[in-house]
Order: structure tokens, then C-alpha cells, then sequence
């Protein structure tokens, strides 16, 4: 096998030198350039436009491949920078954010971009290389991860809720209850009954990863920057070439530790069915434990956005090694590379690195190339872009908003996209407003729909009993429950931290960490039941506001509970017993709540509301809300593409200055509409939703 | 708060007067005033210029990432080359298979909207979010037999299924997990149960639905024995070469057309016996009524193109021409075959069109009391 192996490197060179190669690269890294900078445009849609020009004309398979592999390995690359620099997160750029944006807030985003590039090549070279070394050898323990073991390694996924609940533990572990329950929509893993779908027969999928996303994250964090009508960076925001390059450095220096999490990105990508959607988060947690001093994590940690940045760009050589050497890909884009692959006749499995190894190694040096030209690509566009930061956000917001609405609406090609991004929306702005973490919630959603049909799928073929009996699946599982007391115990210490150094600040200047509100006249802060109940009326009045979730998880937890009733034991039980749970801990928090008086500001793993406080923010969520209203009202009357556009154009003029905004918005309003029509429209002719107002009059 | 008015106000107007503007001037063409569903068409224009300008859109009721994602791009890419004025054609993936159904059952019926499936939903048209009638679609070409073989691993002791029974070994296959997601293979392999007497044991798995290359891991693994699928036999040596030569997997049983024999692979002279035969000639009525409703019906059937109910007949003979203008398409079948791993048919639109209302007439004589005796075999036959 060996020996065909360095033979192939004899047949792998000659195609770096050939212009067939070069074009197919380059024409593989714009469309990676593509997919990550334009909403609604997906790795999957542009393989799907490219694949029947490649197979038909392309004869040779080493040339057909490279250009798909270059979409396929690379789109993760360039994705962070929508999230740094705007704000916009998508589903694989949640850590991005998190970290990220509070760096680019802080002024830092030309710096942060040129260590993040560095570190996904470093994360996205090793990850080829992986794969080159792996596929001989990885076939056993691909084959040794069954569906017990995937069941036990979203455990894992689990346990980082002790980590990123940190600070506000029972509202983590209620948010990613909240998050498991909502992952249950859909059509249930056993039975296929429709479970919470309102009648949609498009929620029979589940919610949409995108959509959920986009509400919980992408909105709030666009809203709440628009109300400050503000640019994203402070002001003295060191923006050159020069910070980009310092930056590069920094993440060149940090090589270690970005082939570290470029070792535990490949190995989760190459377990199949564990979901790109969370490598972020799981190798954010791996490199927190590898941390001493945690104070900084949820605060703008460099080092915390590198750790999932490297991951997310070696997972895709994790993920080619299931693709070849079982053929069983490890996520979409990969089953087009698969089939093909197929299609020219080559086979996944031992002969990749025998007969095809040529093409294996063809293909591994491209990632590698792919990474480091993007890279290099990132860095020189870097300080321009990272400029965007210094733009008032309402002139960015009015392109961003609606471009993120369309981007949802296609993902989900149905109208209860909008609907859904709204109620999630409003969910996750109270969420940022009321010190809740959203980062478990989102994880509990992701690993739910894993977790429930694994579980289901190991215990049909080795039944509960047998499943004790697998030393592999016992063993990540309570590894599992170590880690989450582990994480639990290593957070605390960090909280106490925390503590003192607010201590300390407190003592220097009073009012520096002040309560949220003032102290109210009858509320005593300790003492008996009876005692805490005297002030419990006007505290709960009060803050009522900040009951809000937890009352409305109460409603809709029992809401789900009362459906699973006449739902069958198969399709019932688990959201039945979760809505309970859930249910249970949410009038539990409630209660706490009241009875407790309020603390002091948490330190929590998210992000704040920027615009708490700030003069003028109450006339601007009613000029948002009017905004979103219209958008909706002009969707329903006329069509979707016409409110986006209108959107674009109306967004500005409450928030800036009134020329200013009429004139941010007409160039917002074409950008727009070139998007929407000049693009959207004819390389995808989406199926917009019906205009249901117009419908309703004009339609019969 | 006067001024937060009359910001709101000035925002308002503009937005609206904007919106006006914009769907009078060109909003309208992107989403053109829908035509009521199954309207007939009141011109008929030439054929050369009938598509000229035109988008047709292929709705594929699959989740993106499956072969669909490349046979169907594969087609809009070729087929506008059959078609006179050289339409442009694009897919759309409209999940689930349901809603993909009720789509097309809705959709203009110009010819512009057309849709793929790997297999007609007859028992899916009988539920309460069906808003489709599978045999009054117009079909255009059916391009893959559906054919099934019972492939199971090369160490399990018997090679057919008589010999199952004598053997008493328990033959582990994965299934759907919704009963009323069986295909006909699954249940072929109900009724040989039933009339043979083996030990046959069915595991519900999210797999079932999902693809072979996963069912093959799952054998490799030992979780199941083997798995009931169409192309699988043909396809194994580029999925797995040399396993079928090497007998670590073989297949056991053929659910085929009547009378038509299995073919061997490319590497294998290995056959097994048409079932379809056996339980035609041999079963009890009740099995052989099942058997006639559920299985034959889909071994006709393989993967087709459809288009809308009452689609215009000048649209529907320009595609079905086209379709088989390709199909005889040295190059065209060439690489149609290359995606496929299998050799493609050319089932013409009319011939698939007689199929498909003969298989839901024979779908729907005596469904209700047939759908209980399905649930209960699948009950039986996974505890």
C-alpha cells in the first residue's frame, strides 16, 4: 500500500504545474469567497450549480475534484469575518461572535482578523495534513463509533453547558433545556409523527438551524447596535495594515495551540453525525481547559476565538475521512465530493492511498493551498474591511437586516422563516438583556435531534442492558459526567475571580459596578421566607420584566407537555418528560426570582445589551419594532422582495440625521435590490412567500 | 416624543411610497400574480418557441446533500439541449416529500414547474396533509427500474431465503422507523417471511431512510445482517470493491418484475432468485394481495420526473420528447449511467403515465383494512 503511496507523489506533482489545476483552483476559491460573504448562498447550492459543468467537461478526476474540494474545504475561512466585523453570526461563527465582536468593539478588529486568518490556516493545514496520515489507519475507529458512542459524545456537547452557564448556572442549564425541547419539532426519530409543528408541514424538518440562528443571535446583536446608533468600534480604534500584521503574528506565535485544536477539530469532524454546527463550541470548552487564567473568556478572548477558529477550519479534514475511506461523508458538501468522486469511477476506501493516492494527495495539498491563499487573501483585505467598524451601524445595519431576513428565508424556503426569526428574536434579546447565556440553548437545540435519534437508533440494536455492557460507550459517558463537574468546578474558581476583582474595583470607585436597578424601599436582601415575602409585591412588579422568560418557558414547556398527550409512547415520551423538566426548573427559577432579591450584574458567557442605559434607546426599539412592522405588512401586501428593499431604505432615516439617512438608505435600498433580483433571483429563483394580504383581495 | 412621530411617520412614507414604486416597476415580474392551479391554458404556442425565455423549475422533495443534488443538476444542465428554444432550468429542494407533492399539485400548470422523485407516494396521498392525487400528475419519464436485491453479509449461513428457515439464524435488517415510510422492499421482505417461516428480525433506524453507504457500515459493524435495496448489488463494486467477488457480502433474494431474472455485477456471476415469482405463485391470497398492491407497483417504478396536474398537453409532449430524445443520447445516458452507478431505462412518459394510475387503483382497492395488516406485520416483525 505504501509503495503506491509515494508513487503517488510522482503522478500528484506534475498537476502544480498545470494551468487546468490553477483555473479550477482559483475558480474553487471565488466560490468559497462567495459562499462565506453573501448571505443566503451556500457551499451546497454552488457545488450544485458547478458538479454537472464539472463531470460533463472536466475529464480528468484529480482536476474535477480539486475545484470541489476547494469550496468544500475552505468556505469556513472567510465566514468569521461577517461575524467580527458586523456582527452577524451564522450557525458555525457563534464563538466567532461571541469573542470576536467584543474585540472588534473594543476597537480591535484589523488585529483579530490577521490572528484569526493565520490561525485557520494553521487549523486548516493540519487538518490536511490529518487527513493524509489518517485515512490508512482510521477506518477501525471509524467503525468502532457506533450509535451509543455518538450518543455518548453529545454528552460531551452537554457538559460545556457547566462552562458556558458559567455565572448564571440555573438559566444555563434551563436555556439548553429550552434548547433540547425546541430540537424536538418535527417529525419524530421514531414513528415519524409530526411532534409540535402547528400543522406546517415545513416544520416537519425541525426549525431551521439558519433561522434559529439568525433569531437568537444575528437580531438581537444587529437591533441592539442599531439602537446605539454608534459605529461598532470605539472610538481610538486602532485600525492599519500594521495592527493586521501584528495580529498575524500573534496568531503565528500561538502555533501550538492552533494545531492542538486543529487535532480536536479533525477528530470531531471525522465522527459523522456529531454536527459542524457544534465543533465550534466543543473546541472552544477544549481549549478553555487547557487554560489558566479563564477570566477572560466571554469577555473578548483572543484566545478563546482562536480556539474554535482553528477547529472549525481542520473539522473539514476530519470530515473527508469518513467521505474516503468509508464513503460515508461527513457532512453535506462532502456527499457531493462523494458522489463525485463516484461518478469518476474512484472508490472510497484503502485505495486512496494506494491506486488514487495521487488524488489524495492532490487534494490534501489543495485544502492546504486553499487555506493559506485565503488566508493571504483575508490578511490584505483585512484592515479595509475591518474598517466597516468605524461606519455608523444604522447605515450598516440597513443592509445587513434585510439581507439577513432574505439569507433566513431562503435557507428555510418558507414563510415561516420570518415568523420564527422574529418570536427567537425576541426571545434572545430578552435573554441578552436579562443575563441569560444563549450559547447553551443553541447547543441543547443542535444536540437534541443527535442525541434522541442515536440514542433510539443504539438502544434498537443493543437494547438499554446491552448498551451497559459497551466499555467504549460507559466510558465516554461518565467521562462525560466528570467533565461537566470538572468544567463546573474550574468555572467557579474563575467566578471568584471574578468576585474580587470587583471587589477591588468597588472599593476604589462605589459606583462602578452598580445594580441594575436601585435597591427598592421594602426589599429585604436576607432572612427568613417570611421575611423575603414582605417586599415581594413591589419587587414583582417591579422587575416583572425579568420574569418574563421564565414564565414564558413555563407556558410553552406546559403548552408542549399537554401536546405530547395524545402523542404515542414512541414519539411522546421525551419531549414529554423534558417539557416537565423544563417546566419544573422554569417555575423554580420564577420563584428564586421572586423571592430573591436582586443581585448585582453577573459576569456571564455573552454578550450584554451595548444600548442598555444609552439616551433615546425606548424611542428606538419603537422605531425597530415600526420597521419590522412595515417590513411585515409590505411582505404580506406586496411580496417579500419589495420589503426587503424597503426595509433597506427606511432603516436609516429614524437613526441618523435626516439627509444623512434618506441618502444611506436609496444606496442601501439598490445594493438591495441588485441583491435581491440582479442575484437572489436569477441564480437561485427562490419560491417567494405569497403575498397573503394581496391574495386575500385581489386572488378570489 | 413629537419628533420620535414624526420620524416614525416620515420612515413610513417613504417605505411605502418605495414599496409602490418598486412593484410597480418591476416587483410584479419576479412574483407574477399566481394562476389558479389547474387553469387550462388558453394558447397554444409552437412548439420551438414554447420554452424560449423561459425558467423551468425542478422541485425535488429530498433534503440537499443526496444524489438528488447532483442528478437533477446534471439534467438542468443537459436537458435544455432536447428542448426547443433552450429553456433555462434550475431545481429547488421543497421538503417534505409532502410538501414538495402538494407544491407541484398547486403550481402553475404552464409547463414551467416540473418535479423529480425516486418513488410515487401512493400511501403518503392518504394522509391528512396531502393535498395531491398521485395518479392525476402528468409523468414524463421514468429513468431507473425499482427493482430491489436482499444483500446480507458473507457469513451469515444460508444463500437463499428458503434455506433461512433451516438454518435458524436471525436475519437483522434495519427498517424505517415510521411504519408508514416502508418501502416496498421492506415489505417484500415482510411476506417472505410470512409465507417462508425464517427468523426475521427488523430493527427500526434512522439509517433505513438515509442511504446505503450507512447501512453498509452498520453490516460492517455487525448491527444489522444486511439491506433490501435497489441499485445496491450493481453498485457494490465501486461502493466496496472486490466484496462481492470475495463473498463478504452476497445477495440472497431479487424482488424483480415478474418472470425477469437478476443480472450479475460486474464482479460477480452471483445471483439470487426472483421472489417476486415465489410469492406470486406460491403465497396465500392475502399475502399475494399485499404483494400485488404494495411491492409490485414500486419494482415499476423507479425514479421519475412529473409535472403539475393538467399541465398544458403542448408542454407535456415538448418534455416527454425531450426527455426521450436524451435517454436515446449516446453521451447523455453515458454520463446519466456515470451518477446513476447503474444502467438507466427509458420508460416513456405515456407507458409510466398508465403505470402509475393502474398502481394507485390497485393502491387504493381495500387500503384501509391492508394499512392495519401492514402495521401489524411491522409491529410483529420489530418487537
Amino acid at each position: 500500500m505504501f509503495e503506491g503511496f509515494f508513487d503517488g507523489f510522482d503522478k500528484a506533482l506534475p498537476y502544480f504545474v498545470q494551468l487546468d489545476y490553477w483555473m479550477a483552483f482559483f475558480a474553487g476559491l471565488v466560490m468559497a469567497t462567495i459562499t462565506a460573504l453573501v448571505p443566503g448562498v451556500s457551499s451546497l447550492m454552488l457545488m450544485a450549480l458547478a458538479i454537472p459543468f464539472i463531470l460533463i467537461n472536466v475529464q480528468d478526476v484529480v482536476i474535477g475534484i480539486v475545484m470541489l474540494a476547494v469550496i468544500t474545504g475552505v468556505n469556513d475561512t472567510l465566514d468569521s469575518l461577517p461575524a467580527i466585523v458586523l456582527g452577524m453570526p451564522t450557525a458555525t461563527t457563534q464563538v466567532t461572535f461571541l469573542e470576536g465582536h467584543q474585540l472588534a468593539r473594543q476597537g480591535k478588529a484589523a488585529h483579530t482578523l490577521g490572528a484569526v486568518y493565520v490561525v485557520e490556516a494553521i487549523g486548516g493545514v493540519t487538518g490536511a495534513i490529518v487527513l493524509l496520515i489518517a485515512i490508512p489507519v482510521m477506518r477501525p475507529f471509524i467503525l468502532s463509533i457506533g450509535y451509543p458512542e455518538i450518543t455518548a459524545i453529545s454528552f460531551f456537547g452537554l457538559a460545556l453547558i457547566a462552562v458556558l452557564s458559567n455565572g448564571a448556572i440555573q438559566k444555563g442549564i434551563l436555556a439548553a433545556l429550552f434548547g433540547l425541547l425546541i430540537g424536538t419539532i418535527g417529525l419524530s426519530p421514531m414513528g415519524g409523527v409530526p411532534r409540535f409543528t402547528f400543522g406546517e408541514l415545513n416544520l416537519w424538518n425541525g426549525l431551521p438551524l439558519v433561522t434559529v440562528a439568525l433569531g437568537l443571535f444575528t437580531l438581537p446583536e444587529m437591533v441592539d447596535l442599531l439602537m446605539t446608533r454608534q459605529p461598532v468600534a470605539a472610538h481610538g480604534a486602532n485600525i492599519s495594515t500594521r495592527e493586521t500584521f501584528a495580529g498575524a503574528l500573534v496568531g503565528l506565535k500561538k502555533w501550538k495551540v492552533a494545531v492542538r485544536q486543529g487535532l480536536f477539530g479533525v477528530l470531531m469532524g471525522a465522527i459523522p453525525g456529531v454536527g459542524g454546527a457544534v465543533i465550534d463550541w466543543l473546541a472552544y470548552s477544549f481549549g478553555i481547559l487547557w487554560t489558566k487564567d479563564r477570566s477572560q473568556f466571554g469577555k473578548g478572548s483572543l484566545d478563546g476565538l482562536l480556539f474554535a477558529e482553528s477547529a472549525q477550519n481542520s473539522k473539514e479534514g476530519g470530515a473527508a475521512i469518513p467521505t474516503l475511506t468509508l464513503g460515508v461523508p461527513g457532512t453535506g458538501v462532502w456527499a457531493i465530493v462523494l458522489v463525485a468522486l463516484m461518478t469518476y469511477g474512484v472508490t472510497p476506501g484503502p485505495q486512496m492511498v494506494d491506486q488514487y493516492a495521487h488524488l489524495t494527495i492532490v487534494m490534501v495539498v489543495t485544502l492546504a493551498l486553499g487555506n493559506v491563499f485565503l488566508t493571504m487573501l483575508g490578511l490584505v483585505s483585512s484592515t479595509y474591511l475591518a474598517k466597516l467598524t468605524l461606519i455608523p451601524y444604522p447605515a450598516i445595519a440597513a443592509v445587513v437586516i434585510p439581507l439577513s431576513l432574505v439569507a433566513g428565508f431562503i435557507a428555510s424556503t418558507h414563510w415561516t422563516a420570518v415568523p420564527i426569526a422574529f418570536s427567537l428574536g425576541i426571545v434572545g434579546f430578552l435573554m441578552k438583556k436579562y443575563q441569560w447565556p444563549r450559547p447553551p440553548l443553541f447547543i441543547g437545540f443542535i444536540l437534541g435531534p443527535i442525541i434522541e435519534k442515536n440514542l433510539n437508533d443504539a438502544v434498537n440494536v443493543h437494547t438499554f442492558a446491552g448498551l451497559l455492557t459497551r466499555p467504549l460507550t460507559v466510558g465516554l459517558t461518565l467521562l462525560a459526567i466528570v467533565l461537566a463537574v470538572l468544567f463546573h468546578h474550574l468555572m467557579s474558581k474563575t467566578a471568584v475571580q471574578f468576585e474580587k476583582i470587583e471587589a477591588s474595583a468597588l472599593a476604589e470607585d462605589p459606583d462602578a459596578l452598580a445594580p441594575l436597578t436601585p435597591p427598592s424601599g421594602g426589599a429585604p436582601d436576607a432572612g427568613s421566607i417570611k421575611a423575603r415575602m414582605i417586599g415581594v409585591p413591589h419587587e414583582f412588579i417591579s422587575r416583572f420584566p425579568e420574569h418574563i422568560l421564565p414564565l414564558f418557558l413555563a407556558g410553552i414547556s406546559a403548552y408542549f407537555y399537554s401536546e405530547t398527550l395524545d402523542m404515542s409512547s414512541r414519539a411522546g415520551d421525551y419531549p414529554r418528560w423534558l417539557s416537565l423538566i423544563v417546566f419544573i426548573v422554569a417555575v423554580t427559577l420564577f420563584l428564586r426570582q421572586v423571592l430573591t432579591p436582586k443581585k448585582t450584574k453577573v459576569e456571564i458567557m455573552d454578550l450584554g445589551v451595548l444600548s442598555e442605559g444609552m439616551a433615546g434607546a425606548r424611542s428606538a426599539a419603537i422605531m425597530i419594532v415600526s420597521l419590522f412592522a412595515m417590513f411585515s405588512f409590505v411582505a404580506m401586501a406586496i411580496n417579500f422582495q419589495v420589503a426587503s428593499v424597503a426595509l433597506a431604505v427606511a432603516t436609516p432615516i429614524p437613526f441618523m440625521k435626516r439627509r444623512v439617512g434618506i441618502i444611506t438608505g436609496a444606496v442601501a435600498g439598490v445594493l438591495l435590490a441588485a441583491f435581491v433580483w440582479g442575484l437572489i433571483d436569477n441564480l437561485m429563483l427562490p419560491i417567494w412567500p405569497e403575498p397573503a394580504i394581496w391574495n386575500f383581495f385581489f386572488d378570489n | 416624543m413629537s419628533r420620535l412621530w414624526s420620524r416614525t411617520g416620515t420612515l413610513g412614507i417613504v417605505a411605502l411610497a418605495l414599496a409602490m414604486l418598486l412593484a410597480a416597476c418591476g416587483g410584479e415580474d419576479a412574483t407574477p400574480t399566481p394562476v389558479p392551479a389547474n387553469a387550462p391554458p388558453t394558447a397554444t404556442p409552437e412548439p420551438t418557441d414554447f420554452y424560449e425565455g423561459k425558467t423551468i423549475r425542478v422541485v425535488i422533495p429530498y433534503s440537499a446533500g443526496g444524489s438528488s443534488s447532483v442528478l437533477v443538476p446534471y439534467f438542468a444542465h443537459q436537458l435544455p439541449n432536447f428542448i426547443p428554444g433552450n429553456p433555462r432550468m434550475i431545481s429547488s429542494h421543497i421538503t417534505p416529500i409532502i410538501a414538495g407533492y402538494n407544491f407541484l399539485a398547486e403550481a402553475d400548470n404552464d409547463g414551467t414547474q416540473i418535479m423529480y422523485t425516486s418513488r410515487a407516494p401512493l400511501p403518503q396521498q392518504y394522509t391528512e396533509e396531502a393535498k395531491f392525487d398521485v395518479a392525476a400528475f402528468e409523468y414524463l419519464i421514468g429513468y431507473t427500474s425499482g427493482e430491489n436485491v436482499l444483500i446480507i453479509n458473507g457469513d451469515v449461513p444460508f444463500d437463499d431465503l428458503e434455506a433461512a428457515a433451516a438454518s435458524g439464524h436471525e436475519l437483522r435488517l434495519a427498517i424505517e422507523t415510521d411504519p408508514t415510510e416502508m418501502s416496498g422492499a421492506d415489505i417484500a421482505v415482510i411476506i417472505t417471511a410470512e409465507m417462508l417461516g425464517y427468523d426475521l428480525k427488523l430493527i427500526p433506524l434512522s439509517i433505513a431512510s438515509t442511504g446505503t453507504a450507512e447501512m453498509l457500515v452498520a453490516m460492517e459493524r455487525g448491527d444489522i445482517d444486511g439491506q433490501v435495496a435497489g441499485a445496491i448489488w450493481y453498485t457494490m463494486p465501486s461502493l466496496r470493491p472486490g466484496w462481492t467477488e470475495k463473498g463478504t457480502v452476497k445477495p440472497v433474494a431479487f424482488f424483480g418484475r415478474p418472470g425477469a431474472p437478476m443480472d450479475p455485477n460486474s464482479e460477480s456471476p452471483v445471483v439470487a432468485r426472483n421472489y417476486t415469482d415465489i410469492v406470486l405463485a406460491d403465497a396465500s391470497a392475502d399475502l399475494k394481495s399485499l404483494y400485488n398492491a404494495l411491492v409490485v407497483p414500486e419494482v415499476a417504478l423507479g425514479k421519475h420526473f412529473l409535472a403539475p396536474p393538467n399541465t398544458d398537453p403542448e408542454a407535456v409532449a415538448i418534455l416527454r420528447q425531450a426527455f426521450s430524445d436524451a435517454m436515446k443520447d449516446k453521451v447523455f445516458v453515458k454520463g446519466l449511467n456515470r451518477l446513476l452507478g447503474i444502467s438507466s431505462i427509458n420508460f416513456s412518459g405515456a407507458e409510466l403515465q398508465t403505470t402509475i394510475e393502474e398502481a394507485a387503483a390497485a393502491f387504493a382497492d381495500g387500503r384501509e383494512t391492508r394499512d392495519q395488516k401492514v402495521l401489524d406485520l411491522y409491529n410483529k416483525y420489530t418487537k
